[in-house]
């Protein structure tokens, strides 16, 4: 199984801006004065060892949308953010290799950020493809075909190509979906949203994103952990801190970093990935908070066996 | 950053973890009931304490919501390096006051 991160960020997809390039490469300049590079792997190798990640690189900003790849002949892809654009490129170089065009779809639920992406999904335009739309909501197909709407697109849903099915799944239910064990479960989210959990080959890996977890309600901590429980992997919902989670922002619909460690701690997790970066956050302000959570962790861990955390970006890839 | 207690002050010791949010959270209420009635803050002084679970830090919220109903103000006071840790990763400076000293003169 590998998990690879198509969109990771929350609400909004965001872009760099000039100035943003501009203090990076400044900066690597800088930490890079004296020094002469022998060829591009030398080059590359300085940016790898001695800037941060954040320095070197960015977490991107297309919106919700992860593969989770290697389980199944057919595509397996949670969500239809932004980040679903750049997938769909991807899939037609690995349909030239001999790839399934069937593609399964699960969908936390149906947000705008979840399903922008959706109009700029190249696949969608295969005759050859099949498209199956896994979803906890019944009025999956009328937001994707709302979207499509002369008013919003000039694409309407109806002038699409591929094959289309929508199938709406229930929760507590094990699933076989190509051979895959799928279950999803309900979250605290605005119109309610859906984590999903798959299982193949022994392992386990969970999409649980845009899931509000309130102030002592203990029925949905017990309720998170019993779904966590003993998953390899984990992408939860970081978005915002603890106290904002709760105070400021609370009915947001969205989780902290500390709350997702917790879950996982008591859940015996063994990897969590940190997703859903709120959008107005830098990537020096992802990467504290991804250095906060990693201290958290250690923190709080006491005599748990050690949660893995890992900071998701757009491109990842992670074996699980 | 230090403050004079100018109301009760609680002192939990030792390790706040799940099984005892709900004492931990009685004698919050208590506290913050005494601080309504005498119109003070409500100190809590965390000097004695190693170890909060999330929970731990939740049920300190959950007392904060019943404070700024009663008018009351929470400051957590002295918390150990590590704890201090927790807090400001839980951004908890932005809804509480956080002192690394405090006159616990007169008060015990």
């Amino acid at each position: 199984m590998l998990v690879r991160f198509w969109g990771t960020r929350g609400s909004l997809p965001v872009a760099q801006r000039a100035t943003m390039i501009e203090d990076k490469v400044v900066n690597a300049l800088l930490k890079a004065s004296g020094r002469a590079f022998a060829d591009d792997a030398d080059a590359r190798a300085f940016v790898s060892r001695e800037l941060s990640f954040a320095e070197g690189h960015s977490y991107g900003g297309a919106t919700s949308c992860v593969e989770i790849d290697g389980v199944a002949d057919s595509f397996f892809i949670c969500d239809m953010g932004s980040g679903l654009r750049e997938f769909g490129i991807d899939a037609f170089r690995r349909i030239g290799g001999g790839h399934s065009r069937t593609y399964n779809f699960f969908m936390s639920h149906l947000h705008w950020d979840h399903i922008m992406g959706f109009p700029f999904f190249g696949p969608a335009f295969d005759p050859g493809a099949k498209v199956i739309i896994h979803s906890g909501h019944a009025d999956t197909e009328q937001a994707l075909r709302r979207q499509q709407e002369e008013i919003s697109f000039p694409v309407p849903f109806d002038w699409l190509r591929a094959s289309f099915e929508f199938k709406t799944l229930t929760a507590g239910t094990t699933y076989e979906v190509d051979g895959v064990e799928v279950e999803l479960m309900p979250q605290d989210h605005s119109h309610g949203s859906f984590a999903w959990k798959f299982r193949k080959d022994g392992k386990t890996a969970v999409y649980s994103t845009d899931a509000e977890h309130r102030l002592g309600d203990d029925g949905d901590r017990i309720a998170f952990e019993k779904f966590f429980a003993g998953a390899d992997l984990v992408v939860a919902d970081t978005m915002y801190s603890l106290a904002e989670s709760i105070t400021m922002k609370a009915d947001w619909g969205h989780s902290s970093n500390v709350m997702a460690v917790n879950l996982c701690h008591g859940a015996g997790a063994k990897k969590l990935a940190l997703f859903h970066h709120e959008p107005t956050s830098s990537d020096l302000d992802i990467e504290r908070m991804f250095d906060e959570t990693v201290r958290y962790e250690a923190l709080n861990r006491r005599d748990l066996p050690q949660l893995d955390v890992v900071c998701s970006y757009d491109g990842l890839e992670l074996p699980v | 950053m230090a403050a004079t207690a100018s109301g009760p002050v609680g002192r939990p010791a030792g390790t706040i973890d799940d099984a005892a949010c709900a004492s931990f959270l009685d004698n919050l209420r208590l506290g913050v009931g005494q601080a309504a009635e005498l119109k003070s803050d409500f100190t809590l002084d965390l000097v004695g304490v190693d170890h909060i679970s999330a929970n731990g830090l939740l049920t300190m919220i959950m007392a904060r919501k019943e404070a700024v109903v009663a008018g009351v103000k929470i400051i957590l006071a002295r918390p150990s390096p590590v704890i201090r840790e927790m807090l400001d990763i839980s951004r908890y400076h932005l809804i509480f006051d956080i002192v690394d000293e405090v006159n616990l003169e007169g008060r015990d």
